[in-house]
């Protein structure tokens, strides 16, 4: 009687054999690379699953904690279908029958801030049956809670009865460690939105917000101006609506001061129509301190109705000229 | 006895003019007439007591009240008890405006940032 073996089996061994290998050398380099140091920085994988006839949502995600230097790995594998799949740490080998495709990422931390953690990834994916191959390395800046997307794949049979999979995006985040002191600190911010006309009146809005360290909280700031009051010669009608919005992410250091990340996005809008701009800024403060942050000035172009109900166009230069809006900000540690 | 004729006889001994018929019937019974003499007691008792305070009392009270040294901390003049209610009513009011600052009035800045070039994505959009 003559014995065989089938491929399906023979492709899984040679998967989880390669699994196993890697891990094994990521675990080792793991201990070797940074034995008894604490890790300032989480990096996760997470897999989002689109099906054919809905929407898309995170299926899988695994993550290491590294400090600075430090590499570790992640492991994620899939079959044909896309419906089956394993995901884990270096240590923690995925195991999965008839694996079709297989990703290992490995991190290694070279610098970390707020909003500003700094990694270099090595990617490495294999389909099988084939083992072909494809390398993939970057050095990435990521902000806290934003993902990267590595890489995507597609469902390359046909659709059965149950799996209704149709592609996975593989997407990389990552987010400070929190060291025990400080955890848990409540900040107090105090916003303002600031449009300063020189020889005019100042328009300002204003609101709080509250929230622990490290949590990024959102924030809107919503200016409406008469277009015909801005520019008077050009008897223009509706309004300019500036909308200032973002997001606040302060985190208290052990020298008192507080790390700053301000994301800021504006978008002008005269009728139907919008453009924006927007930046990410990172700086420090003392508690308490009252800081503003200038915006560069808008260089959007516009079409309005005008008196006798043509349309023409105007420039964000003309709309706004000598305006200067700022973000005055000022966080305070809450006593506890 | 009843009611009317205790409060007409009370008028009667303080010279208020009465009903001569209810004054006679009021004095027919022995609740009437022992009612009018203890009235007219009372009454001549009232009388003898002095209204003006004697001269001693004046004196003793010079001696007693008046020359006493004020004790310190145990009251409060009404001007100063006036000033107290209203700069409490002041600092009530400047804590709740501080509270409630108005919305077109930003703190002091202790400085001020500009996003340089390269934090800002400068986009140059046509809106219609």
């Amino acid at each position: 009687m003559k014995c065989s073996i089938p491929t399906n089996v023979i492709v899984l061994v040679a998967v989880t054999a390669s699994l196993a290998l890697t891990g094994a050398q990521l675990g080792t380099a793991a201990q070797g690379s940074s034995p008894g140091r604490e890790p300032v920085a989480r990096l996760m994988l997470s897999v989002l699953a689109t099906p054919v006839d809905g929407a898309s949502a995170e299926r899988a995600n695994s993550g290491v904690d590294l400090a600075l230097g430090e590499s570790r790995g992640v492991s994620f594998a899939t079959t044909s279908d896309l419906c089956t799949r394993a995901i884990g740490s270096s240590s923690q080998v995925p195991d999965v029958r008839g694996a079709r495709h297989v990703w290992r990422v490995e991190f290694t931390l070279i610098r970390a801030s707020t909003d500003r953690i700094v990694v270099d990834i090595s990617m490495d994916r294999v389909e099988e049956p084939s083992r072909s191959a494809r390398h993939l390395q970057r050095r990435l800046t990521l902000v806290e809670g934003t993902p990267h997307v590595l890489d995507f794949v597609e469902r390359a049979d046909a659709q059965d009865g149950e799996c209704h999979t149709a592609n996975l995006v593989l997407e990389i985040s990552a987010a400070l460690a929190e060291t025990s002191t400080l955890a848990g600190q409540i900040l107090d911010y105090d916003l303002w939105l600031v449009d300063h006309v020189p020889d005019g009146r100042d328009s300002t809005r204003h609101q709080t917000l509250a929230g622990v360290q490290g949590q990024q909280l959102p924030f809107r700031f919503d200016i409406r101006w008469p277009l015909a009051a801005l520019v008077p010669s050009r008897q223009l009608v509706g309004d300019l609506v500036e909308t200032v919005s973002g997001a606040i992410r302060g985190r208290a250091r052990a020298d008192g001061r507080i790390e700053i990340s301000l994301t800021t996005s504006r978008v002008l809008a005269a009728g139907e129509g919008s453009t924006g701009d927007g930046g990410l800024k990172f700086f420090t403060m003392r508690d308490g301190e009252r800081v503003s942050l200038e915006l560069p000035a808008s260089r959007g172009r516009r079409s309005a109705l005008d008196a006798s109900g043509g349309r023409s166009f105007v420039t964000d230069e003309e709309l706004l000229q000598h305006h200067v809006t700022s973000v005055i900000l000022s966080v305070n540690r809450r006593r506890q | 006895m009843n009611e009317s004729w205790e409060e007409m006889l009370s008028r009667f001994v303080d010279g208020e003019s009465v009903d001569p018929d209810s004054l006679a019937e009021a004095l027919a019974s022995p609740e009437g007439r022992d009612a009018l003499v203890d009235y007219t007691r009372l009454r001549t008792n009232v009388r003898v007591v002095p209204a003006e305070p004697t001269q001693a009392f004046y004196t003793a009270w010079r001696r007693n009240c008046a020359a006493r040294p004020r004790p310190a901390g145990r009251s409060v003049s009404y001007r100063v008890a006036a000033v107290l209610i209203a700069a409490a009513a002041l600092g009530g009011y400047g804590v709740d405006a501080w509270h409630r600052r108005p919305a077109d009035a930003p703190p002091r800045v202790d400085r001020v940032l500009r996003f340089e070039p390269a934090e800002w994505r400068m986009e140059q959009g046509v809106s219609r």
